[in-house]
C-alpha cells in the first residue's frame, strides 16, 4: 500500500495488482474461475461490445447465468460474485451505451473489476463515465485523505469487531430456537439484529470506502443514515445505495421502457388510463424486487422478502393521495414546528420497526415461522423476558449502548456534511483523540483472539 | 512548504510516540500478573532478577519449582541454583529456557525432571502463555514460541500479549493495578513455596498407561538438552521428583533408566528413594501427595543437595553481593514460612 505512491505513476497500479493477487491467492477453485471467468468475458466485451446488442446479450446470458447458476445450485457463492458480477455486468452495459472509455490494459481493468476490499461486501461500483478507469488516472499522496481513510477504516472495524461481533451471539441465541424464544425475544431480537446488520455492514462499507479513499479512489456512500427514513421507499434510497442503483439503472429502468413494457402498457392505457399508466412502474418494481431478493439469496424466504419490500412500497404509492390529503388536513405534521419534528420521529421509528420486521425473514429463514414468531409478540409478550439466557454482561450493554450513541451522532453530523470533512475541520489533537480512542478500543474491546468466534460480514455471505 | 512539512513529520512521531506509550501501559494493566491466586506464571521472568553465575539449574514443570529450595541449598552447602520451572512445561519449552539460560551464564549442572517426556504436545495455551510470555526476547524464545503454539494461537499475540489479553478488562482486579509498573517477586530463585500440609489419605490408583513409549518428539529434544550441555561442558542430571500422581509408569521408568545408561546420565528417581530423603506423606505435601509443601522441599534439598556437592565440581562462593542477596531472600523466605 506505501509502493502505490512510491512508484512511478505510469506504474502505480502494479503494486495495488501484486497485492490483490496476494490477498485473493488463499480463495478456492471456484472463486478464481469465477473471477477468471467473468474479467475474461468483461474484457473481450469491453473491446467489441460498443454498440454491439447480439453480443451484449450473449455476455448477459453468460455472466448473469453464471451467478445465478452458482447462486442456485451451490450452497456457496464464489468469494464477492454477488459484488464483481454486478459491477461488470453494469461496466458492459456502460460500455455498450458507449458511456465509458474501456481500459486497453486486461490487467488493470481486471483489478478495477474486482479490487479486494469492494469484494467482501461491496459496494457496488458504479462504472458508468469517469467513474470507472480511475487507476489510468495518476494519484498523488495526501496526508488529510490519508488520516480521513486511517479515521474511516478504523470506525468501520470498531462498529464491526466492538458492537457487531458483541451483540451476534445474542441474536444467535434468540434465533437459534424459537421454540422457547418467543414474544418479547422477538421484538427483542428484531432490535439486536437491526443494530448488528447495521453495525456489520455499514463498518465493513466502511473499511472498503477507507481503504479506497487512500488509494484516491471516488467511490459513491452506500448509505445515508437509513433509520432516519419516514417511509420504506426513502430508506431504500438511504440503504445499500450502490445496490438500489444498480437495480435501478439496469433493470427498472431498462424494463420499464422496454418494447413490451410499453406496449403493452399503451394498449391497456387506452381501456383503462390509470391501469395503462401503472403498467411500466409495477411491472418494474416486481422484476427489480425479485431480483432484489435473489441477489441476497435464492431461498423462498429472500424472494419473499423481496416481494413484500416491493408490495409495501407500491401500497405506499397507491396511497400516496391518501396521505397528502391527510397532511393538508393536519398541516402541523408537515410544517416546521415541534408537532412535525414529533411527527418526523414517529415516521421514522414507523420504518425502522416496518424494516426489522421485514428483516426477520432474514432471520427465521423460513417465511412460515416468521409469521408465527411475528405473532407470538402479541400472543406471548405476557411471559416476559430475562435477559440472562442472551449471553451478554451488563458491560456488554454498556459498550452496545455507547457504541450506538457514536452511531447516532455519526448520523446526525452525516445528515449535515460529510464525516470525513466535520473530521478534518478539527484541531490536531481532536483528531488525534479520535484515531487513539477508535484504535484503543477495537484493541481492548474487540472481539478477537482466543475465546470468541471470528464473524465473517453478514453481507460476504449473499 | 518544507518547514510545514518537518512540522507535520514531528507531529506524527509524536503522536506515534504517545500512541505506543499508551499501547505499552494498556498491555501492562491487560497481562496477567500472576502475583496473587496463579503465581506460577511469574516464574519464568523472575529468573533475569537473580544475580550471579549459578551452579545448578532445574529443569521442568510444577514437579521441580515446588520439590526444591533453593534457599536451602545454599545454606546448607553453598550451592548457588535457580528453577527454571513452569506450569506442565513442555521437554522443548525447558530445552529453549535452557539456550536461554547459557546466553546468560554457563552452570555447572543442569537437573532436568523427567516427567514432560509423557508430552507429546502442547499441555495447553494457558500454560504457554505462563511458560514463554516471561522469557526475554531472543532467537530461543522465538523457537519455543513457535515449537509450542497451538492451532488458535498467533505469533503476533505473543509479540503482543495485549491481543491476546485484550478482554481482561472485565476482571481486572487491585492486584493489577498495584502491580502495574512493577511487579515483585513471589518465588525464591524459581521455587514457589507451599506452606499448607494435607496429608495422603487414600493412595491414587494407577493411572492407564497410555502411551508405553515417549514421543519421537520428546526424545529429540532430550537429545537436544544433552547435546547442548555436553557442547558447553555442563553436567546434565535426570530426576523423577516424589509425587504419587500423576503416575509414573514402569515402563516409563526404564526408558529413562535405558536412556541415562546409554549416554551415561546419572538419574535420580526420588519416588524410589522415600526412606532416604525422609518425605512423608503425611506433613510433607499440601495437596494430598501431588506436590511437596515447604517442609517436603527443604528435605529433598538437604537430601540432594549433598550428591550435588560431593558427586558434582561446584563453585565455591566468597562473594558478598551473593551473601547479602541470599541473606534477604532468605529473610522474605522465613516471612511466608511463618504466615
Amino acid at each position: 500500500m506505501l509502493l502505490y505512491y512510491i512508484v512511478p505513476k505510469r506504474i502505480q497500479w502494479i503494486p495495488l495488482f501484486l497485492l490483490q493477487i496476494l490477498l485473493l491467492s488463499r480463495l478456492d477453485r471456484f472463486s478464481w474461475i469465477a473471477i477468471g471467468v467473468t474479467v475474461f468475458a468483461t474484457y473481450l466485451f469491453s473491446r467489441v461490445g460498443k454498440g454491439n446488442k447480439p453480443v451484449l446479450i450473449v455476455y448477459l446470458v453468460c455472466q448473469i447465468g453464471m451467478m445465478l447458476g452458482f447462486k442456485i445450485f451451490t450452497e456457496t457463492m464464489p468469494f464477492g460474485l454477488s459484488y464483481y458480477g454486478l459491477m461488470a455486468v453494469g461496466y458492459s452495459m456502460e460500455v455498450y451505451r458507449g458511456n465509458t472509455n474501456p481500459d486497453k490494459n486486461p490487467l488493470r481493468m481486471a483489478l478495477e473489476l474486482t479490487l479486494f476490499p469492494l469484494l467482501i461486501q461491496g459496494p457496488i461500483r458504479n462504472m458508468s463515465g469517469c467513474r470507472a478507469g480511475q487507476l489510468q488516472t495518476p494519484k498523488y499522496f495526501s496526508w488529510h485523505r490519508t488520516e480521513q481513510a486511517v479515521a474511516r477504516i478504523l470506525w468501520g472495524c470498531m462498529k464491526k469487531m466492538v458492537i457487531a461481533d458483541r451483540i451476534a451471539p445474542a441474536v444467535e441465541v434468540m434465533i437459534r430456537d424459537p421454540q422457547i424464544y418467543t414474544g418479547g425475544y422477538v421484538l427483542l431480537g428484531m432490535l439486536f439484529y437491526a443494530v448488528q446488520l447495521y453495525a456489520d455492514f455499514t463498518g465493513g462499507i466502511d473499511i472498503a470506502l477507507g481503504i479506497a479513499n487512500y488509494l484516491g479512489l471516488n467511490l459513491e456512500e452506500n448509505f445515508q443514515v437509513p433509520f432516519t427514513s419516514k417511509n420504506l421507499g426513502e430508506y431504500w434510497r438511504r440503504w445499500h445505495i450502490s445496490l438500489g442503483e444498480w437495480m435501478k439503472e439496469y433493470i427498472f429502468y431498462p424494463v420499464s421502457v422496454s418494447w413490451p413494457v410499453t406496449k403493452i402498457a399503451s394498449r391497456i392505457r387506452k381501456k383503462n388510463r390509470g391501469l395503462g399508466r401503472r403498467i411500466p412502474v409495477y411491472t418494474a418494481s416486481i422484476l427489480t424486487w425479485f431480483a432484489t431478493g435473489l441477489w441476497h439469496g435464492s431461498e423462498a424466504h429472500f424472494i419473499f422478502w423481496g416481494m413484500a419490500n416491493c408490495f409495501i412500497i407500491l401500497i405506499s404509492r397507491e396511497l400516496k393521495p391518501a396521505y397528502d390529503r391527510f397532511h393538508r388536513r393536519f398541516p402541523t405534521l408537515t410544517g416546521e414546528g415541534k408537532t412535525a419534528v414529533y411527527y418526523g420521529y414517529f415516521q421514522a421509528v414507523r420504518t425502522f420497526l416496518l424494516v426489522c420486521l421485514l428483516r426477520m425473514t432474514d432471520c427465521y429463514r423460513d417465511v412460515g415461522l416468521t409469521f408465527r414468531m411475528f405473532f407470538s409478540i402479541f400472543t406471548d409478550f405476557g411471559k416476559g423476558i430475562s435477559l440472562a439466557p442472551l449471553g451478554l454482561a451488563v458491560s456488554d450493554y454498556l459498550l452496545i449502548g455507547t457504541g450506538i450513541l457514536f452511531m447516532y451522532l455519526v448520523g446526525r453530523v452525516k445528515k449535515k456534511k460529510k464525516p470525513e470533512q466535520w473530521f478534518l475541520e478539527q484541531s490536531v489533537g481532536v483528531r488525534y483523540l479520535i484515531l487513539a480512542g477508535l484504535f484503543f478500543s477495537i484493541l481492548v474491546f474487540g472481539i478477537y483472539g482466543i475465546g470468541y468466534e471470528q464473524r465473517q460480514f453478514i453481507y460476504n455471505q449473499v | 512548504m518544507r518547514r510545514q512539512r518537518r512540522k507535520k513529520i514531528c507531529l506524527a512521531i509524536c503522536f506515534l510516540v504517545l500512541t505506543m506509550g499508551i499501547f505499552v501501559l494498556l498491555q501492562n494493566l491487560l497481562m496477567p500478573k500472576y502475583m496473587g491466586a496463579i503465581k506460577e506464571g511469574a516464574l519464568v521472568r523472575e529468573y533475569y532478577d537473580s544475580p550471579g553465575n549459578h551452579d545448578v539449574i532445574f529443569l521442568g514443570d510444577c514437579e521441580v519449582y515446588e520439590s526444591f529450595s533453593p534457599v536451602t541449598l545454599w545454606e546448607e552447602y553453598g550451592i548457588h541454583s535457580y528453577i527454571r520451572g513452569g506450569p506442565s512445561q513442555t521437554i522443548w519449552q525447558s530445552y529453549y529456557l535452557l539456550e536461554d539460560t547459557f546466553a546468560k551464564e554457563i552452570p555447572e549442572v543442569v537437573v532436568f525432571n523427567v516427567l514432560s517426556m509423557q508430552h507429546g504436545e502442547t499441555v495447553s495455551e494457558a500454560y504457554n502463555r505462563m511458560n514463554l510470555d516471561g522469557m526475554r526476547w531472543s532467537a530461543a524464545k522465538i523457537s519455543a514460541i513457535r515449537q509450542s503454539m497451538t492451532e488458535e494461537e498467533t505469533f503476533l499475540s505473543y509479540l503482543f500479549p495485549l491481543l491476546r489479553f485484550h478482554d481482561r478488562w472485565r476482571e481486572l482486579e487491585p492486584e493489577d493495578y498495584k502491580y502495574w509498573m512493577k511487579r515483585e517477586n513471589v518465588s525464591y530463585n524459581g521455587y514457589l513455596m507451599q506452606t499448607g500440609v494435607k496429608p495422603v489419605t487414600v493412595v491414587p490408583e494407577k493411572t492407564p498407561l497410555t502411551q508405553e513409549t515417549f514421543s519421537d518428539i520428546c526424545y529429540e529434544y532430550l537429545d537436544k538438552i544433552r547435546r547442548l550441555c555436553e557442547e558447553n561442558k555442563v553436567e546434565l542430571v535426570l530426576m523423577k521428583a516424589p509425587s504419587l500422581y500423576p503416575y509414573w509408569h514402569e515402563e516409563w521408568e526404564e526408558q529413562i533408566e535405558e536412556y541415562a545408561e546409554k549416554f551415561g546420565l546419572d538419574y535420580y528417581n526420588f519416588l524410589e528413594l522415600k526412606e532416604e530423603t525422609g518425605i512423608d506423606y503425611q506433613m510433607d505435601t499440601y495437596d494430598a501427595g501431588l506436590h511437596l509443601n515447604v517442609s517436603g522441599a527443604e528435605k529433598l534439598s538437604r537430601y540432594f543437595g549433598k550428591i550435588l556437592k560431593e558427586r558434582y565440581t561446584l563453585s565455591e562462593h566468597q562473594d558478598q553481593k551473593l551473601n547479602q542477596y541470599y541473606k534477604e531472600l532468605k529473610q522474605r523466605y522465613e516471612e511466608e514460612k511463618r504466615k
